[in-house]
């Protein structure tokens, strides 16, 4: 294992009076999943936003291969084009078409050839199952659609890392998983990624570490089987038990939530 | 069918005295679209800023001129100005100016709302990206505020083309002035003219505003 590819040292933010994350700590490496679990409010979707400076930091370090992400520095830009992003609400650009919202950040920024970024750009969405969608507009889309867009357009600037901030959260179930499985396929590929979710059973299907922050605080940084079964904190087995709790008419369901399958 | 005084359009140069009013009033408004437009388009983005100062001035600008009736404004102007401060306007002149404040008010508040209802995410998603500011703007905020813009400004013309026949009460003679001249001149010979020509003039508003608010639904269509 060479150096990490991302590295977050003594991260502090605030909000005003309020301290949102506090000496957060992490390094991830090459091919590394990582998921992010919590209570909302937790700062899980904001240490993410911090990784690519959406949110400025108060104390710590963010570095991407060895260079400080810093909301007002100057390479900023070249470092977010490492950096893939998608959002719960998928922010695509409503006055564009599903093609042309891909092709427009490695046209415009990363200057690149368009034919041979169409080819890409038709491949991928190919893969997450899009073909023929190239010319719809998102609001023909469907919300899994769309997602699936989302991540297309992230993964067409060919970044170092991806963030996933709560990605099906605002899908309906069946859409759920059309989403999750084109992410499963990307960890397969070896894709470096953090993901926010609150989908139990996906985050054990996909981490290689599972990172329950609670308060601003990592509490846990273990791997999934460690994380569903022997939780080391009274804190995540309450956690998982609420997910255990909701799913008790089910038997199958409480079972798999509470890791007997 | 009762005589409506249609004949009197045709008796001398009427008609074309008619078109001339209306070419009069087409020519205030959309020399005062064309100037404040950009004037308000400028404002608009001003108003987004976050100098407080700057705001406060617009807001209350904005306020003024909006809740002022035209008529009154264009009293103001045209009377009061030109005898507080001693200079020479024509009613023309004054005219524009008006419309032009007026417009400009407007105006601004439309790119405003447009502006801000594009959401803050459309520039996080953006900039995530990797594009720059400049870019942001360009190539996602700028097209979608655009798109909202372009209807409700193309409403505000057809407003402004509207409202000139206010101006006739600052001796304007545009086609409503026109209009009343060719009825006063031939109240003996048809005393029922009045409607005709009103009617005429009814026409010649329609004619100009119609593809104009035609344009406005067809984008509005084209772009939802």
């Amino acid at each position: 294992m060479g150096e990490p590819l991302l590295t977050i040292k003594n991260v502090t933010k605030c909000f005003g009076e309020t301290m949102v994350l506090e000496d957060i700590e992490l390094e991830v490496r090459q091919g590394e999943v990582i998921v992010l679990v919590g209570p909302s409010g937790c700062g899980k979707s904001t240490l993410l936003r911090c990784i690519n400076a959406l949110e400025p930091i108060q104390g710590g370090e963010i570095c991407l291969e060895g260079e400080a992400v810093d909301a007002k520095g100057k390479n900023l830009a070249a470092l977010r084009q490492k950096i893939g992003m998608v959002f719960q609400s998928y922010e695509l650009f409503p006055h564009l078409t599903v093609l042309e919202n891909i092709l427009l950040a490695p046209l415009k920024v990363q200057k690149r050839k368009k034919e041979e970024v169409r080819q890409e750009a038709m491949a991928l969405l190919d893969r997450v199952g899009l073909s023929g969608k190239e010319n719809s507009y998102p609001r023909q889309l469907s919300g899994g659609q769309k997602q699936r867009v989302a991540i297309v357009r992230a993964l067409s600037m060919h970044p170092e890392i991806l963030l996933f901030d709560e990605v099906t959260a605002a899908l309906d179930p069946e859409m759920v998983r059309e989403v999750l499985d084109v992410m499963l396929s990307l960890a397969a590929q070896g894709r470096t990624m953090i993901i926010v979710t609150h989908e139990m059973q996906f985050a054990r299907a996909v981490a290689d570490r599972i990172l329950f922050l609670e308060k601003g605080k990592i509490l846990e940084d273990t791997t999934p089987e460690e994380f569903f079964e022997r939780p080391k904190t009274e804190r995540v087995k309450q956690f998982l038990n609420m997910f255990a709790f909701h799913a008790v008419k089910s038997p199958k369901a409480a079972k798999e939530a509470s890791g007997e399958i | 069918m009762p005589d409506l005084g249609l004949e009197v359009l045709f008796k001398g140069k009427n008609m074309v005295r008619l078109l001339g009013g209306l070419w009069v009033a087409l020519k205030i408004s959309l020399l005062a679209v064309a100037i404040s437009f950009p004037l308000g388009i400028l404002l608009g983005a001003l108003m987004t800023s976050k100098n407080p100062v700057v705001k406060g001035i617009l807001r209350v600008y904005l306020e003024f001129v909006r809740i002022m009736p035209q008529l009154v404004l264009l009293f103001l102007i045209y009377f009061g100005s030109t005898k507080a401060f001693g200079w020479d306007l024509s009613g023309e002149t004054a005219a524009v100016i008006v419309f032009v404040l007026w417009g400009t008010a407007e105006m601004s508040d439309l790119v405003r709302g447009a502006l801000i209802s594009i959401p803050i995410h459309q520039y996080e998603s953006s900039e995530a990206l990797g594009l720059s500011r400049a870019q942001t703007y360009l190539y996602i905020i700028i097209p979608q505020t655009v798109r909202r813009l372009v209807p409700l400004s193309i409403n505000l013309i057809t407003r402004m083309i509207k409202t000139t026949s206010l101006v006739l009460m600052i001796g304007v003679v545009e086609v409503l002035k026109v209009a009343q001249q060719i009825i006063e001149a031939n109240r003996m010979a048809s005393p029922n003219a009045a409607f005709g020509i009103y009617l005429t003039v009814f026409v010649l508003y329609f004619i100009a505003c119609f593809p104009i608010s035609m344009l406005s639904k067809h984008l509005e269509r084209k772009w939802r």
